[in-house]
C-alpha cells in the first residue's frame, strides 16, 4: 500500500476482491462437483471392495456398553422351532395339510401335534398359513407367467449368487464339529505317524485332543477377526453363546435324527463368532422384485464354511450356522451380543456400517477368545420415532406400535407370517427385503450418509432423530405400498428404487408380445 | 397510502348466485355420484345372497328360497381425509359374518395398514359380546391411526345399528374424550390476546403481534402443524364435520377465523396465529425491503387467486375428495412434506417474502378469499360502514 | 478414484476459500465496515452451510436421489438465501455512512 504506486494498489485490490468472487464460484461448483463424485463413489457400495477389514469402519469402542440393548422382561423360553419358525413350521404344515384335506379334515385337527396345539392357540397363524397356499401361491404362479419376464436376469442373478455355497454341517454336533483326525504339516495330530529312526523329534504344538497351545484370547481374536475379513466377511464379532438364542428342538437338514427330541446344547458351543455381508447394494434397493438375498447368503456362507476349516485345522470343534435356514440357533440377537448392531423395529439387526442390509451367518466353537462387547448407537430411540419400515411394509407385519414381551423380551413383534405370505406373492427372485430398503439407516458409505449416522448416535436428546426421520420421510419417499403387490393383488410390481442397468430384462431380451415366460 | 390505489374488487349479487349454484352443484354431484352400489358388497358377505330388502336403515338379506340370511348396516366414521363406509354383516344368530369396505378416501398410506384382507377377518365370527373386546384387539394390530380408529367407529356403529333394529341389544357407542390441553388453551390465549390487544395503543398492539406471531409460528407450525388449510374447510363445506372432541384445535382455529372477520371485518387468525402468515414476516424483517407491485398486479392477482380457490373447491366437491383441494405450501414447511407443486411454492414464496410484504397472504392464500367472503356477509349485515374496516 | 475425492481437490479448495476470506477483507476495509469476530465467525458458517447444501444436491443426484436432491436443495437453499440476505445486512453494521450508496431502505 506504498503511496508511490496508487494504481497498482488499486489493480491488486480489484484484483484481489475479484479473485475472491471467482473463487466463491469455482469452489462452490468443486462443492456441488465433489458431492456428485461422492454420491457415484464406488466405495461407497460397503462391503464389496476389500477384504482388509476396513469396511468395519465404526469405531465401537465408544459405543460400547454392558448389556445389549434389547430388554429381557420375563423368563426366557428357547424358540421351539418347529411352530415358531416360519420355514420349519409351514414345511411341516404343508404336508400335514395336504393330507388332512384329502381325509376331509379342517382346522387345527388336521394337524399332528406339535401343529396343532400350536394352531389351536394361534387360529389367526393358521388362517394365515392356509391363505398362503390356498390364495396367494396359486395368485403369484399366474401372475408370473403373465408379468414374470421382466424379473428374468433378476431370477438369474439371483440363481447364480445362489449356485455357490456351503449347505451347513450335515451331522449331529458331536460328529460333524470335530476336525477329523489327520497328519498336518508340520504338526502331528494325536495317533498320526510316529517319528521313525533317528529322525528328530519334531516340537509339540498341540495337546492330548490336537488342539494348538495358544498364547493368548486376546491374540486369538485379533487373529480371528482378521482371518474372517480376509476370507471375505465385511463384519465379524465374538461373543459367549447365550443358550437362550439355541432352539429348542433341532431342525430338518442339519443331520439331526430325530426332530421331536430337544436340542442339547453341546458343550463345545462355548463361543459364537458373527460373520456377515451385503447384499449387493443397487438390486437391494430395487425391492422387492429385483432384489435378491442369495448373493449375501452365498457370502456369508462361504465365510463360515473357511472359517470352520480354518479352525478346525487349528484342532478346535466348530459348526456353522448359515442362511437362509441352515441353523441350530437364532441368529440376530447373537449378533448384537457380539457388538455387530442393534435390533431395529423391522427386527432386522441394524448395524453402524451397513445399516440393515446384513446377512450374518455364525460359528459356534470353545477356541478362547477375548469377547467384544454390545454396542448401543442410538438405534432403540430412533426406531421408536422412524416407523419408515413400518410404514411402507406392504403386508402391514411390521408394527406401529410399542415393543411387546416375546418369549421373555421386549422387542417389536414382526408378524411373521404376513411378511412370508407377502414373500410368497412376488414376482421375481422372491422376498421381499423392503423394510431392509427404506430403513435410513441402510445407507450408502458416503460424507452425508456417515455424518448422519454420528450425529444420531452421539445425541443424547432426541431432536435429531425427530428431524432426520422427517428429512429422510420427505427426501426419500417411496412408492405407495400398495404399488408394490403382484398386479391380481392391486399393485403394479413396484420396486422401491429403479434396478440397475445391468437387471433391466427387456433391454437386453427380446420379448415375443403376449408370451409371458413362466417361472 | 397503499390503499387508496388499490380498488377493492366490487362483489356482485349475480356473482355470488353463481358460486353458490356451483358450490352446490358440485357438492350434490360429488355426494350422489359416489353413491356406491351396495349389492356386491352385500354378496361378498353372504355368497348365497339373492336378494334383499331395506327396513330402517338395515340391509335384511334372503338367501333363493327367501330364507332369511341376515342383516347388514352401513356403518361410517370420519377418517383422516373424509368419510369411511363399511358395510358389517351379521348372521341370523347374532354373530359378525364379514365387512367390506363400500369406500374411502383415506391416503394411501393410511389405508393400506388396514386393508390387506386378514384385518377384516379378524372382525368375523365376533359376537356382539365379543365384539367391544375385539375392538381393541384391532386397533393393536392395525397400530392405532386416526384411519383404523374410523373403521373400527364404523363397525361399532354399523353393528349397534342391527344390534338395536333386530335383536333389541343396545351397544352403547363410547364417545372419544375430549382433547383439551396446552395446545387448545394456547390457541385459545392467542385468539383472546389477539381480540384484546385491538383495543391497546398502537406500539403495544405491534409488539404483541410480533410474539403472537412467533408462537404461533412455533406452536401450530413447527409443532403441531395445524394451520386452517383449504383441504380442513372444503371438508366443511362439504358437510364432514371432524368429531369435535377429539379435533377441538381446529374447530377453535376455524370459530376463530370466522367470528373475527365477522365481528371485526377482518381475520385476527391471519394476522396473529396464522404461523405461514408468521414466517412471512419473519423473513421480510430479515430481507428488510417492501418492493411496491404495480397497481395493475394488485388488482389482478387476488382475483386470480379467488378464481384458483374456486376451480380447486368445486372440483375437490365434485369429486368428493377434499384432500384434492390442498395446493398450500404449509405441510411442506412444517412437516417437510408435499408434492413438487408444494415445494416449489414454498421456495418462490419464502424468496419472496424478503422484499414482498407477506406475498402467499395477499395474492394466493385461500383463506382471504374466504375472508372476502365473510367480510362481504358482514357488510351486507352492517350496511355500507361496517366495510370502512376492511 | 474421481479427482474431487482426492485430497489435492481439498487442497485447491481451502487455497480458493482462503483466496476469499482475503477478498471479503479487503472488501471490508475499501468499505470501512469493521469486521469483529462475530462476524467472522457467522460468515464462515454461512458460507461452510452453503457448501453443505451444494454437496448435498450433488450427492443425491450421484445417488440416484433426484427428489431428495431438489428437495433438500429448496430446504438448504431457502435458508441459505434468507440467512445469506441477512448476514448481508448485519456484514454492514457498523460501515459509515457516505462512503458507499449502500444505504438501505429498511422498514421496521
Ligand atoms: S420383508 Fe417386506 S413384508 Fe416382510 S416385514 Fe419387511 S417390508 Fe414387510
Ligand atoms: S426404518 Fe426406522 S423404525 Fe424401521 S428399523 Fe429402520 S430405523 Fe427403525
Amino acid at each position: 500500500m506504498s503511496d508511490s504506486k496508487p494504481a497498482f494498489n488499486v489493480d491488486r485490490r480489484k484484483f484481489l476482491k475479484v479473485g475472491g468472487a471467482t473463487g466463491a464460484a469455482v469452489g462452490g461448483l468443486g462443492m456441488g462437483l465433489f458431492g456428485y463424485a461422492a454420491g457415484k463413489d464406488p466405495n461407497s457400495y460397503l462391503g464389496w471392495q476389500t477384504y482388509e477389514g476396513v469396511n468395519q469402519f465404526f469405531n465401537r469402542k465408544r459405543y460400547e456398553v454392558d448389556k445389549p440393548t434389547y430388554i429381557s422382561s420375563g423368563t426366557p423360553r428357547r424358540v421351539d422351532p418347529r411352530v415358531d419358525q416360519i420355514f420349519e413350521r409351514r414345511g411341516r404344515f404343508m404336508m400335514q395339510y395336504m393330507r388332512g384335506r384329502q381325509q376331509g379334515l379342517s382346522g387345527p385337527d388336521m394337524f399332528e401335534e406339535p401343529l396343532r396345539s400350536y394352531y389351536r392357540e394361534n387360529p389367526e397363524v393358521l388362517e394365515l398359513d392356509i391363505l398362503n397356499v390356498e390364495e396367494i401361491q396359486p395368485k403369484q404362479r399366474v401372475d408370473s407367467r403373465i408379468y414374470g419376464q421382466q424379473f428374468l436376469l433378476a431370477e438369474a442373478w439371483a440363481n447364480a449368487m445362489g449356485a455357490v455355497g456351503p449347505r451347513g454341517p450335515q451331522g449331529p454336533p458331536a460328529e460333524n464339529d470335530f476336525p477329523r483326525q489327520r497328519r498336518m504339516m508340520g504338526s502331528r495330530m494325536p495317533g498320526g505317524d510316529q517319528p521313525q529312526g533317528d529322525m528328530p523329534t519334531p516340537p509339540t504344538v498341540r495337546n492330548e485332543s490336537g488342539q494348538v497351545d495358544l498364547k493368548d484370547p486376546v491374540q486369538t481374536a485379533r487373529l480371528i477377526k482378521k482371518i474372517a475379513h480376509e476370507l471375505g466377511s465385511t463384519l465379524v464379532g465374538i461373543t459367549k453363546l447365550n443358550p437362550d438364542w439355541v432352539y429348542g428342538y433341532p431342525i430338518r437338514g442339519r443331520g439331526f435324527e430325530n426332530l421331536d427330541e430337544p436340542l442339547e446344547i453341546p458343550e463345545h458351543w462355548e463361543y459364537a463368532i458373527v460373520v456377515g455381508t451385503p447384499m449387493s447394494w443397487d438390486p437391494m434397493y430395487a425391492n422387492p422384485t429385483y432384489g435378491t438375498s442369495s448373493d449375501a447368503y452365498s457370502r456369508s456362507r462361504i465365510v463360515a464354511a473357511r472359517l470352520e476349516a480354518f479352525i478346525k485345522t487349528l484342532g478346535f470343534p466348530a459348526r456353522t450356522h448359515v442362511p437362509g435356514t441352515s441353523y441350530d440357533l437364532m441368529v440376530p440377537p447373537i449378533a448384537i451380543d457380539a457388538g455387530l448392531g442393534e435390533q431395529g423395529r423391522h427386527s432386522v439387526m441394524i448395524t453402524p456400517e451397513l445399516g440393515s442390509n446384513i446377512r450374518p451367518a455364525v460359528i459356534t466353537t470353545n477356541i478362547p477368545m477375548a469377547v467384544d462387547k454390545p454396542i448401543d448407537f442410538g438405534v432403540q430411540d430412533f426406531c421408536k420415532h422412524c416407523k419408515v419400515c413400518a410404514e411402507n411394509c406392504p403386508s402391514g407385519a411390521i408394527p406401529m406400535g410399542d415393543k411387546v414381551e416375546i418369549n421373555g423380551y421386549l422387542r417389536y413383534e414382526l408378524n411373521q407370517e404376513k411378511c412370508q405370505n407377502f414373500w410368497n406373492s412376488c414376482l421375481g427372485s422372491m422376498g421381499c427385503r423392503i423394510c431392509i430398503a427404506c430403513c435410513p439407516y441402510t445407507r450408502k458409505a458416503n460424507w452425508l450418509h456417515r455424518t448422519a449416522l454420528n450425529v444420531t448416535a452421539n445425541d443424547p436428546t432426541n431432536i435429531s432423530d425427530k428431524v432426520l426421520t422427517s428429512l429422510q420421510k420427505s427426501f426419500y419417499p417411496g412408492p405407495d405400498p400398495l404399488e408394490y403387490f403382484m398386479p391380481s393383488m392391486g399393485g403394479s410390481n413396484a420396486s422401491y428404487r429403479e434396478p440397475p442397468w445391468w437387471l433391466k430384462a427387456e433391454d437386453f431380451i427380446h420379448f415375443t408380445p403376449g408370451t409371458g415366460v413362466g417361472p | 397510502m397503499k390503499k387508496s390505489l388499490r380498488q377493492r374488487p366490487k362483489s356482485n349479487l349475480l356473482l355470488y348466485l353463481f358460486v353458490i349454484t356451483a358450490l352446490v352443484l358440485s357438492a350434490w354431484y360429488g355426494r350422489t355420484r359416489s353413491g356406491p352400489d351396495i349389492w356386491p358388497h352385500l354378496q361378498k358377505i353372504f355368497p348365497e345372497a339373492a336378494s334383499f330388502s331395506v327396513s330402517d336403515g338395515v340391509f335384511v338379506v334372503q338367501d333363493e328360497r327367501g330364507g332369511l340370511l341376515g342383516w347388514a348396516a352401513n356403518g361410517s366414521a370420519n377418517g383422516y381425509a373424509g368419510p369411511l363406509q363399511l358395510l358389517v354383516g351379521i348372521d341370523s344368530t347374532g354373530t359378525v359374518s364379514g365387512t367390506s369396505v363400500i369406500e374411502h378416501r383415506e391416503t394411501p398410506v393410511f389405508w393400506r395398514m388396514v386393508r390387506f384382507p386378514v384385518f377384516f377377518s379378524e372382525i368375523a365370527g365376533s359376537s356382539f359380546e365379543e365384539i367391544n373386546y375385539r375392538y381393541e384387539e384391532v386397533v393393536g394390530v392395525t397400530g392405532a391411526t386416526r384411519s383404523s380408529d374410523a373403521i373400527v367407529a364404523s363397525v361399532r356403529k354399523a353393528v349397534a345399528r342391527v344390534a338395536g333394529e333386530q335383536f333389541d341389544v343396545t351397544i352403547p357407542l363410547p364417545l372419544p374424550p375430549w382433547e383439551f390441553g396446552f395446545f387448545e388453551i394456547a390457541i385459545m390465549v392467542l385468539l383472546a390476546g389477539a381480540v384484546a390487544s385491538l383495543y391497546l395503543r398502537r406500539p403495544v398492539q405491534k409488539a404483541w403481534r410480533w410474539a403472537s406471531q412467533a408462537f404461533a409460528l412455533i406452536v401450530v407450525g413447527f409443532w403441531e402443524n395445524s394451520p386452517i388449510t383449504l383441504t380442513k374447510l372444503t371438508g366443511f363445506l362439504a358437510g364432514y364435520f371432524p368429531e369435535i372432541r377429539a379435533n377441538l384445535a381446529i374447530y377453535l382455529l376455524v370459530v376463530g377465523f370466522v367470528l373475527t372477520v365477522l365481528l371485526f371485518g377482518r381475520s385476527l387468525y391471519c394476522s396473529h396465529l396464522c404461523p405461514f402468515g408468521a414466517i412471512q414476516r419473519f423473513i421480510n424483517l430479515i430481507g428488510g425491503k417492501r418492493i411496491r407491485l404495480p397497481v395493475w398486479s394488485l388488482n389482478l392477482m387476488p382475483r386470480m387467486r379467488d378464481l384458483i380457490v374456486f376451480c380447486a373447491v368445486v372440483t375437490a366437491l365434485a369429486i368428493a375428495q377434499p384432500g384434492l383441494a390442498h395446493y398450500e405450501p404449509f405441510a411442506a414447511l412444517f412437516a417437510l412434506k408435499g408434492g413438487m407443486l408444494q415445494w416449489f411454492l414454498l421456495l418462490i414464496v419464502l424468496l419472496l417474502s424478503l422484499v414482498l410484504d407477506r406475498p402467499w397472504c395477499h395474492y394466493m392464500c385461500p383463506m382471504r378469499t374466504g375472508e372476502r367472503v365473510l367480510q362481504d356477509i358482514r357488510g351486507t349485515i352492517t350496511g355500507p360502514k361496517g366495510e370502512q374496516h376492511a | 478414484m474421481s479427482f474431487f475425492m482426492s485430497g489435492f481437490f481439498w487442497f485447491l479448495e481451502g487455497a480458493l476459500f482462503c483466496i476469499f476470506i482475503l477478498a471479503v477483507r479487503a472488501w471490508a476495509e475499501d468499505r470501512s465496515i469493521p469486521m469483529p469476530y462475530w462476524k467472522w465467525i457467522s460468515l464462515i458458517v454461512w458460507v461452510f452451510f452453503v457448501g453443505f447444501t451444494l454437496a448435498f444436491i450433488g450427492t443425491s443426484f450421484g445417488e440416484g436421489e433426484p427428489a431428495a436432491a431438489i428437495r433438500g436443495g429448496i430446504l438448504f437453499g431457502v435458508i441459505a438465501i434468507i440467512s445469506g440476505v441477512g448476514l448481508w445486512r448485519l456484514l454492514k453494521i457498523g460501515n459509515i455512512p457516505g462512503e458507499e450508496e449502500f444505504a438501505t431502505a429498511t422498514e421496521e
